[in-house]
């Protein structure tokens, strides 16, 4: 749309505004929105008490048509129009002035510009619609948040459940502490039980009789008959220490480490 | 009628999704942990369980009057001191001491000390 009016004026800081009359038929506005802030500025009015800026030609165009007037007082100026445009007629050619106009009761139409002090790179309009953007995918973000948390806080109930069930204790370390002194223990009674087997596979083996065993801490002790000295020491030293031996006439003790 | 500037909207928008990308950030490492600290867990608490199930029993006298009941064993005396469970065997059989000895040993008890001779066996049960 600009390039059209190129060839006529300097459209260097224009901005267009177009409303469709009818069919083929369009009104064009250009503006420079400097001039509108510096005018603004000159009359003391900030571009934050300004709601939106309106065309005179389009808002007092209704008035116009509805009353017979050929020239309106507006704020103390002469407009008129003339060939379907507004235009101020100059003082010395003032005729029919009409009662001033209370702009007050003008009904604005949609026709509106707005402007843009704020950002050259960015429309208000678009920046409107990334904050909106950005704000949807916060909450998307957001409930995904509370769904983690909400996980979050299921694993740690269950997790209290469990720990009640079971009845352990309340803290990681305390439970590590119990179960290595379990698995100490277990690791222990293992040892017991199968020194205690390989003891009973020898007199199994050998026929021996065993009068009497002893199992105290880390250590067995027992008294047998019916085998010699070296076949026993000889068979426990495969798998342990042997820490006593002794011959009482048919009677060997020996002892070893478990 | 005060206009809010649009770009201090958008900078309000994109502080608000920042915070939100950290906290969801925040939030998926801490249930990644706890994802973490739950299977460690599990394994964890399934050792505790089988552990205390099998070295952690509490009638250890009613579990003994039983295996002394399922072999027909009599001649038996279970004290109970401090921590510990005491038992003595005394029987003219030793098979039955032999058989009451296995059955011990093959349970989980805590045993502290054996003494077995051809006429009798003293077992110290830990608890």
């Amino acid at each position: 749309m600009p390039s059209l009016f190129e060839d006529f004026v300097d459209i260097t800081n224009l901005k267009f505004y177009v409303k469709k009359l009818e069919d083929s038929k369009y009104l064009c506005f250009g503006y420079n929105e400097s001039k509108i802030l510096d005018i603004l500025k000159t009359v003391n009015i900030s571009l934050n008490q300004i709601k939106d800026i309106y065309f005179g030609q389009i808002e007092l165009d209704s008035l116009v048509k509805t009353t017979t007037q050929t020239c309106m007082k507006v704020d103390n100026i002469c407009l008129s129009y003339i060939d379907d445009i507004l235009v101020q007629i100059p003082i010395t050619l003032r005729v029919n002035i009409n009662n001033d106009l209370n702009i007050d009761n003008i009904k604005l139409s949609k026709d509106k510009i707005y402007i843009n002090s704020h950002s050259k790179y960015i429309e208000p309009k678009y920046s409107y619609i990334l904050s909106l953007f950005f704000v949807l995918f916060s909450f998307i973000i957001f409930s995904k948040t509370i769904v983690n948390n909400n996980l979050a806080v299921d694993i740690l109930e269950n997790t209290n459940k469990v720990k009640i069930k079971y009845n352990m204790p309340n803290t990681m370390i305390q439970t590590k502490s119990i179960i290595k002194k379990l698995e100490k223990t277990f690791v222990k009674q293992s040892n017991i039980r199968e020194a205690f087997y390989y003891l009973l596979s020898f007199k199994k083996q050998n026929n021996i009789q065993i009068l009497d065993m002893q199992i105290k801490n880390n250590s067995i002790e027992c008294k047998l008959t019916d085998t010699t000295m070296v076949k026993i020491k000889q068979f426990i030293e495969k798998k342990y220490k042997i820490s006593v031996s002794r011959k009482n006439d048919d009677i060997i003790t020996i002892g070893f480490k478990i | 009628m005060i206009r809010i500037n649009p770009m201090l909207v958008l900078l309000l928008a994109i502080v608000i999704f920042i915070v939100s990308i950290s906290s969801l950030k925040q939030s998926e490492i801490e249930l990644n942990s706890q994802i973490e600290n739950r299977s460690d867990f599990i394994l964890l608490s399934d050792k505790y369980k089988s552990l205390k199930s099998t070295w952690g029993k509490k009638d250890i006298q009613k579990e003994l009057k039983k295996i002394a009941k399922q072999l027909s064993i009599k001649d038996i005396v279970v004290v109970k001191k401090d921590k510990l469970i005491i038992v003595k065997i005394k029987n003219k059989n030793i098979r039955d001491i032999d058989r009451f000895i296995n059955k011990i040993l093959n349970n989980s008890f805590l045993i502290n000390k054996l003494n077995i001779t051809s006429k009798q066996a003293i077992i110290e049960i830990g608890r």
